[in-house]
């Protein structure tokens, strides 16, 4: 072994530059995808209490409401506020202003009640948002090419009907 | 010197191990921190889903209970009516066989003289047997022929042919035995719908406070209170009307007030109302109907006349269903008027029918035999004097008016022997007089402590809007400090009557099907804020129980009492009442509209 060799192996100069450079970028990475799937959970937590807390108005306020003069939004479109209350937080945060919810789907299923209104069945809500990851590196590694997941969470209530038909009916 | 002499004894400035370390630790606390928003907006959201599963569990347990409550008495009800209908049938049975034995006379009051040894109903036969002689009267012959067999035959059923109490087996000692039953267990139903009606609210509230201690989180437990409007009563004589709430109670001609200029006078008495109203609700919407215990036999009536008249329009024949269901209405209330009230007697009440008959078929002679007769009616006829005398049986007419052990009678009379529980008027489905309104506060860690959900929750929206008529949304979000106001979950739920049809028809109102069938249920609402103007004080000020029967009579009736004698004797009695009836309508109007505003605690979707 020549004494050049020698040198270079014995060399301590510039060992933690190599270190750095080759433990830095995984471990940049890791911490990246880290943060990137905490949001993405985040996110998620939100969209599944959004859908609860619309599953819930889908339950109560689809029905006929006698009694009470509805002038809002009417049902439906209280029931899509309901998840926009819900989200809005979020959809409307600068650091997490990068889920958008879609409309939810509410089915309510009356095969354990004669009608479509009585009080019995179970009220279900698709609601499906899409997630865009916003954090470089990690938003391809996590989300992939199109840096976008899509969440879809569901979430059911017992149906709140009644069969009576309101006065105006 | 040792390799960690030498390593302390470095400068630190040449010292290049650990720096990786420096921002593994950066990245471990930003990791950290957010593992910990994570954790926290989990938290608050748990939190948030729990303390509205909360709400929901302490007002439906109310609404719960008390829909409960509502089946038990319809139950209870059920059982009345199914009583009252056999009463019905064993009366209107007895009624036939009484007038049958009044006419055709008794087998077994036979008396020495004269004939001797002859009973009433042999005494008849032979009078129509002469009769019969006479050639136009020829064909009363057969009839005198079987005259004491029909005489014996249907005094067998009527009273066991004991010429005295009836006997068990007879229809008149089965009436007998049942009134007796009826008059002591029907009071006594009445009375548990009474506690029932009473105590079911208060026992929906405990229901709902018990609820909410079942929420507890991170060690805390929750406060929750449901409310209803049923929770206070409007009367505690049950079957009188209460004066807690606004009645007015002196619309009756023979009270001093309704003397008054412009309410009732001498002159006019067609002015003045009879109005025996007002609130006679116990707890829960329900009443004891003026009529008491008749309230079932109308029932009876006008469920069969609907059945008629549905049957009968099934057929297709135009008109058929109406005209029967009007016949079957007419007959209804005919059995109802004549055994369900306190002067009941029955059909054939006046001696007319039977008499002409009598006469007619015993030669316009009076009957003679039955000189012994010691006939006793059921029940002993009540004191009416029916029975048995001199010269045959006579009707029983008074065994259809019951009467209480202590002498009250027990037909017409709600507060001494009450009656069925029906659902008052002015509750209707959906309306606040099934409504219950619920929260719940806690369940949240002490705001001392570092970790509580406050610190993310703001993240977690609750959405509310405004209700006023045409009803807007907010514009933002409801700030979401559970430190400062949203600590407080809120819920509503209703009990109703699960009726097929539109409440207002005439197959789901409230003193019909809904208080007669067990098809009460509970369910959650969206939350409406409780309008205090339009709901609490429109029920004080426009009276939510009848015609004038709000605070709205009794100020006018004040001002036209004060005022108006005093003004008709100096300005003539039409200036005054005009002019009286402007000022206070005006007064009414301001009044009305300053405790009356459209507005109300917004309205939430949670």
């Amino acid at each position: 072994m020549s004494r050049h060799k020698e040198g270079l192996l014995r060399a301590r100069r510039g060992a933690v530059l190599a270190e750095f450079a080759i433990a830095f970028m995984p471990i940049c990475a890791m911490f990246l995808c880290l943060a990137q799937l905490s949001r993405y959970s985040i996110a998620r937590l939100a969209v599944l209490h959004a859908a609860q807390v619309t599953v819930r108005a889908c339950a109560v306020i689809h029905d006929p409401d006698p009694g009470h003069s509805d002038s809002l939004d009417g049902p439906d479109g209280d029931i899509n506020r309901a998840a926009d209350v819900a989200m809005g937080p979020f959809e409307g945060s600068q650091w997490m202003g990068e889920i958008k919810h879609s409309t939810p789907v509410c089915n309510h299923d009356g095969s354990n009640d004669a009608t479509n209104h009585g009080n019995g069945g179970t009220d279900k809500v698709t609601l499906d948002a899409t997630y865009t990851c916003g954090i470089p590196i990690a938003n391809t590694i996590v989300c992939g090419a199109s840096k976008q997941k899509t969440i879809s969470v569901f979430a059911q209530f017992p149906h709140q009907g009644a069969q009576y038909i309101p006065k105006s009916q | 010197m040792s390799a960690t002499t030498m390593t302390l004894n470095q400068p630190l400035k040449n010292d290049r191990r650990g720096a990786i370390m420096v921002i593994g630790v950066f990245f471990a606390c930003m990791m950290i921190g957010w593992m910990w928003m994570l954790v926290g907006l989990g938290d608050a959201m748990i939190w948030r889903d729990r303390s509205q599963e909360a709400a929901d569990a302490v007002t439906y347990s109310s609404a719960a209970l008390q829909a409960q409550a509502m089946n038990l008495i319809s139950f209870i009800n059920i059982l009345m009516l199914i009583m009252a209908a056999f009463y019905l049938l064993t009366a209107f049975i007895f009624n036939i066989l009484d007038f049958l034995h009044w006419i055709l006379g008794s087998t077994t009051d036979k008396a020495c003289f004269p004939p001797p040894g002859d009973s009433s109903a042999d005494s008849r036969s032979k009078k129509m047997q002469a009769l019969s002689s006479i050639p136009i009267m020829a064909w009363l012959k057969p009839l005198a022929s079987v005259w004491t067999k029909l005489a014996a035959g249907v005094e067998k059923i009527h009273d066991g042919s004991t010429n005295g109490t009836p006997s068990t087996l007879s229809v008149g000692g089965i009436l007998d035995k049942y009134e007796s039953g009826m008059i002591f267990l029907m009071p006594k139903f009445s009375d548990f719908e009474d506690l029932v009606s009473y105590a079911a609210p208060w026992g929906g509230t405990v229901a709902g406070i018990y609820m909410s201690q079942q929420y507890a989180d991170y060690g805390q437990k929750r406060i929750g209170l449901a409310l209803s409007a049923s929770l206070i009563p409007a009367t505690f004589t049950p079957g009188q009307a209460g004066s807690l709430m606004p009645t007015a109670q002196y619309k009756a001609c023979a009270n001093d007030e309704c003397t008054q200029f412009l309410n009732c006078d001498s002159a006019n008495p067609s002015s003045c109302q009879q109005y025996t109203g007002g609130d006679k609700r116990e707890g829960l919407p329900v009443q004891i109907p003026n009529g008491g215990f008749k309230a079932l036999c109308d029932y009876i009536g006008a469920k069969i006349s609907s059945v008629v008249k549905n049957a009968f329009q099934g057929l297709g024949i135009p008109f058929l269903g109406t005209i029967m269901g009007w016949l079957m209405s007419f007959i209804g209330n005919q059995f109802s008027s004549n055994f369900c009230t306190q002067n009941a007697k029955g059909f054939f009440t006046g001696p007319e029918v039977a008499d002409v008959f009598l006469r007619f078929t015993t030669a316009w002679t009076p009957p003679f035999g039955g000189h012994n007769n010691n006939e006793k009616c059921p029940k002993n006829d009540w004191g009416q004097g029916g029975g048995g005398a001199t010269g045959g049986p006579k009707p029983c007419n008074g065994v259809y008016q019951m009467k209480l052990g202590n002498g009250k009678q027990f037909w017409q009379d709600p507060v001494d022997a009450g009656g069925p529980h029906l659902v008052v008027d002015y509750a209707m489905n959906g309306n606040d007089w099934f409504q219950v309104w619920g929260g719940v506060w806690g369940g949240n860690r002490d705001s001392s402590q570092a970790y509580s959900v406050q610190h993310e929750d703001k993240l977690v929206a609750v959405a509310g809007m405004q209700s006023n008529p045409g009803g807007t949304w907010n514009a933002g979000l409801i700030p979401q400090d559970t430190l400062s106001k949203w600590d407080f979950y809120l819920a509503q739920a209703e009990f109703y009557y699960d009726c097929d049809q539109a409440w207002s028809g005439s197959n789901c109102n409230s003193s019909s099907n809904a208080s007669y069938n067990i098809g009460w249920r509970a369910r959650l609402r969206r939350m409406h804020g409780l309008s205090w103007g339009q709901d609490l004080l429109g029920y004080m000020w426009n009276g939510s129980l009848g015609p004038n029967s709000g605070l709205q009579t009794r100020y006018q009736q004040f001002f036209k009492n004060k005022f108006g004698n005093g003004m008709a004797s100096k300005l003539g009695s039409t200036i005054t009442s005009a002019g009286l009836t402007w000022l206070v309508g005006q007064g009414a109007s301001f009044i009305g509209g300053a405790i009356n505003p459209a507005s109300s605690v917004p309205d939430f979707i949670h």
